[in-house]
């Protein structure tokens, strides 16, 4: 065979080859190993202990039940389901529960919006108005007067919580009521009709001025609807969950799942036992018409889905060959963009500063947690949360579906038992 | 048969021996023989001058101790040489050892360092600030982090002079106490000297984080320690009172002259909680006694991240969370702690040489105790310093600390 025939014969058989695959071979990562412990630096007598506070908060009626997931040099070295997923119905937990992640949302999007900042559509330092001209000219309520913004909400002020806005839920301020008579967050039909009320309310703080957890995740799905031109869930199918095979992750659970979905709970009004949550509240995940998905906590996802999106930020970027972002992008989400800037709501923790849609860990000996300086995270309402130690190579994953939570101790105590079971 | 029992004895004790730290040449530690003799030197002149009776000093490095020196008497008056098994008091060497402790609970999950301290000790809940000749409600309750790094508002009444360290000694608060629960009521009746988090204040608040053991355990102190750190690191000869049959080893204590010329003997009274066996008073911010193997073992094994000889006490990252600095930007009230050092949990640590003058590492964590007693732990030289003698009261400035300055010119790697 000469050179050339050579050439034509290696052409066919590339041709071949990506006929064969559509997606499986090259644009999907294949399933993250796991490992023995010890073989990545964890103790399992230590990782026991885990296992123990875990059936701890299960016998205690604290929770109806868990998944405790950690990772180490991108290998699963500690996977416990323990309790039920639904009391009532005696199901137990399952490894591949569906959880409604709520604020564990707003990681993902932020990743997709920051893809399309690798395209080159949009930068940091952009108004808002720029792309979404109805967010231009927004008032502040200062006191009693409505006064100018000193300058306008940059993309930055979004993904970093400093844009002005707030969520209304967890304050009582007169703007935070307002946001609640106006149901800013309920009866949507698109992410554009939540901007357009949002357009008409006040601004809490000025641009740029104060740290407040806030709606500009939900702002953000709509940056990506504008600049891509595609509604956000099938942008977030098509650039993350198809990629990075996160097969359970939606904003609405298939009626052939819904046997996975996982039974809210709460705790009954004297506080010592459990109750399911009503089923109303779980309406809007079986709403397969509405154009409303909620940036700020709309996904359902599963510990796999989640545990490989985690594994992606790890990697730099990628995962299994499929690249997201770049290092450089994922470095500048993750280091600290609110130093010096008043915290001006409690959600962010001691010891935490705020990078773009991720919490970083700035300072031990405020946090009090044996962790590592550069670690970023973030929680969901219903007690879900996750980690990212770059300094460790860990990824920490703990999954429960309670509201509302007593998760603060549970997670907070599940984070510093892996730390402590790390033995190298 | 019985020569199948004798093996088996020969076994289990074997077991349950931890291997010795090697003992090597200089050179093989990184050291200068040479200038190390400048250390033998500077201790033999401490004891011909009379300013300590006798004095242990060890230096280890990677692992290996490099260093190894007795000098003078443990007991003059007795004719008794310094050796190499004496046991010491120790004083506030004592701390780090039962911060380690408190900290095994913590890896346990049993508490986060943020928790207000009465969730465990409800008795220290809702303390008063005495402020000028008023008491006013404390702004915030205290931490378990505030009693770790000495900022729970607490004092120690010997070492100060102001209206509450006068409080303490009238309440006797260190002495004659059952129990450490005993203590930690007089201490619930006393005001605090600031608001917590307010002031860096060395304190009482080690003896506090002995009853918090006790309470998160259910078990007395001296079990405790003997259970998660004395008997895992075979720290055969420490413990709050002398082990019988060990009398013989125990130096004595002594003081100096009102002129400060000279040494005396310190009256048996001083040493006599150390033969009680009768009280549950275990004091953990100073009560114990030690040697300078053991107390080498417990270095050790924070140098080597939390483990020695395949025992693990913490882990890694808990080590690192001990030693990092906690009260960045707060107001030092005492001066124990020298400049160019910062605080972490039981530990201090050195933040900057150029104000410290010492020429160390930064990073490097060590503690004190009463009787001239010093430790360090330096992470970026894999070193390990330690200085045992039994003075009150001692003279760190003038002698003993020229023991860290000599060590660290001795490095030649």
């Amino acid at each position: 065979m000469n050179s050339r025939s050579l050439l034509s014969a290696s052409l066919l058989l590339l041709a071949l080859v990506l006929a064969c695959s559509p997606g499986a071979l090259d644009t999907q990562a294949g399933e993250i190993p796991t490992s023995p412990p010890e073989q990545v630096g964890l103790s399992q007598q230590r990782l026991d202990r885990i296992t123990q506070s875990m059936q701890n908060d299960v016998d205690l009626g604290h929770l109806p039940g868990s998944i405790g997931v950690i990772a180490r040099r991108g290998q699963v070295a500690y996977w416990e389901t323990v309790g039920q997923a639904d009391m009532e119905a005696g199901k137990p937990m399952a490894d591949d529960a569906i959880f409604r992640i709520y604020s564990m949302t707003k990681p993902i999007v932020g990743v997709a919006l920051m893809t399309l900042y690798e395209d080159g559509l949009f930068q940091l330092g952009d108004p808002v108005r720029q792309h979404i001209p109805e967010l231009g000219g927004l008032k502040v309520l200062e006191g009693d007067a409505l006064v100018d913004a000193d300058r306008e909400m940059t993309v930055q002020d979004l993904m970093r919580h400093t844009a002005g806005l707030t969520y209304g839920l967890f304050g009582d301020s007169r703007v935070d009521t307002m946001y609640n008579d106006a149901g800013v967050l309920t009866d949507n039909e698109s992410v554009a009709h939540f901007v357009s009320k949002l357009s008409k309310l006040p601004l809490k703080h000025q641009p740029g001025s104060a740290w407040e957890y806030s709606v500009s995740v939900d702002v953000q799905g709509r940056l990506i609807e504008v600049l891509s031109g595609t509604d956000l869930a099938s942008f977030l199918a098509a650039r993350l969950f198809g990629p990075l095979d996160m097969r359970d992750t939606a904003f609405t659970v298939p009626v052939e799942k819904k046997d996975r979905f996982v039974q809210m709970y709460s705790q009954t009004e004297d506080g010592g036992g459990l109750e399911p949550s009503p089923a109303g509240r779980s309406a809007r995940y079986y709403d397969y018409d509405s154009k409303w998905y909620s940036g700020g906590g709309g996904l359902v996802s599963t510990t796999r889905d989640y545990l490989r999106f985690c594994q992606m930020l790890l990697n730099g970027g990628e995962l299994g060959g499929v690249r997201i972002l770049s290092r450089k992008t994922v470095d500048l989400m993750t280091r600290d963009h609110v130093r010096g800037i008043r915290r001006a709501s409690q959600t962010l923790r001691p010891g935490y500063g705020f990078g773009l849609d991720f919490a970083v860990h700035i300072d031990r000996s405020r946090s009090g947690i044996n962790g590592s300086l550069g670690e970023y995270n973030w929680g969901g309402l219903a007690g879900t949360s996750f980690w990212i130690d770059p300094v460790e190579e860990m990824v920490g994953l703990y999954m429960i579906q309670m509201l509302p939570p007593r998760f603060d101790d549970s997670r907070t105590r599940f984070k510093r038992l892996a730390y402590s079971a790390i033995v190298d | 048969m019985a020569a199948r029992t004798a093996l088996l004895a020969l076994v289990l004790a074997a077991g349950a021996l931890a291997a010795e730290i090697p003992r090597v040449a200089p050179a093989e530690a990184g050291l200068s023989g040479k200038r190390l003799e400048r250390i033998t030197r500077a201790l033999t002149e401490d004891v011909e001058q009379g300013h300590v009776a006798g004095a242990i000093a060890v230096i280890a490095r990677n692992g290996k101790i490099g260093y190894w020196q007795a000098a003078g008497m443990a007991d003059r008056e007795a004719g008794k040489p310094m050796r190499d098994d004496i046991v010491f008091r120790i004083y506030s060497m004592t701390k780090p050892v039962v911060g380690v402790a408190l900290m095994t609970l913590y890896e346990e999950g049993r508490f986060s360092l943020l928790d207000p301290v009465k969730m465990h000790i409800p008795e220290l809940g809702g303390l008063r600030v005495l402020e000028d000749g008023r008491q006013v409600p404390a702004r915030r309750e205290m931490t378990v982090q505030d009693l770790m790094r000495h900022t729970a508002g607490f004092t120690y009444g010997v070492f100060g002079s102001s209206p509450v360290d006068k409080l303490y000694l009238k309440a006797n608060l260190l002495g004659g106490n059952d129990s450490i629960a005993h203590f930690v009521e007089k201490l619930s009746r006393l005001p605090l000297k600031h608001h917590p988090g307010s002031a860096w204040e060395y304190s009482v608040s080690v003896d506090v984080q002995g009853r918090l053991i006790e309470v998160l355990s259910g078990m007395d102190l001296d079990e405790f320690l003997e259970e998660r750190i004395f008997r895992p690191l075979d720290m055969r000869d420490t413990s709050f009172r002398v082990p019988p049959g060990s009398e013989g080893r125990f130096a004595q204590l002594y003081e100096r002259t009102e002129d400060r010329k000279a040494l005396k003997p310190s009256p048996p009274e001083t040493s006599a909680g150390y033969f009680d066996r009768e009280s549950r008073w275990f004091s953990g911010g100073g009560g114990l006694v030690s040697t300078a193997r053991d107390y080498l073992r417990f270095c050790q094994m924070l140098l080597n991240d939390g483990e020695l000889d395949g025992q693990r006490v913490l882990s890694r990252k808990t080590v690192e969370l001990m030693t990092i600095d906690h009260v960045a930007g707060i107001l030092r009230a005492s001066s124990i702690s020298g400049t160019g050092y910062g605080f972490g949990l039981d530990f201090a640590i050195h933040l900057d040489p150029a104000a410290s003058g010492v020429n160390g590492s930064v990073g490097e964590y060590n503690w004190e105790g009463l009787a001239g007693t010093l430790f360090w732990v330096d992470p970026a030289e894999e070193m390990i310093g330690l200085y045992m003698m039994q003075v009150l009261p001692p003279r760190f400035e003038e002698s003993h600390r020229q023991f860290k300055r000599l060590a660290y010119q001795a490095i030649d790697d």
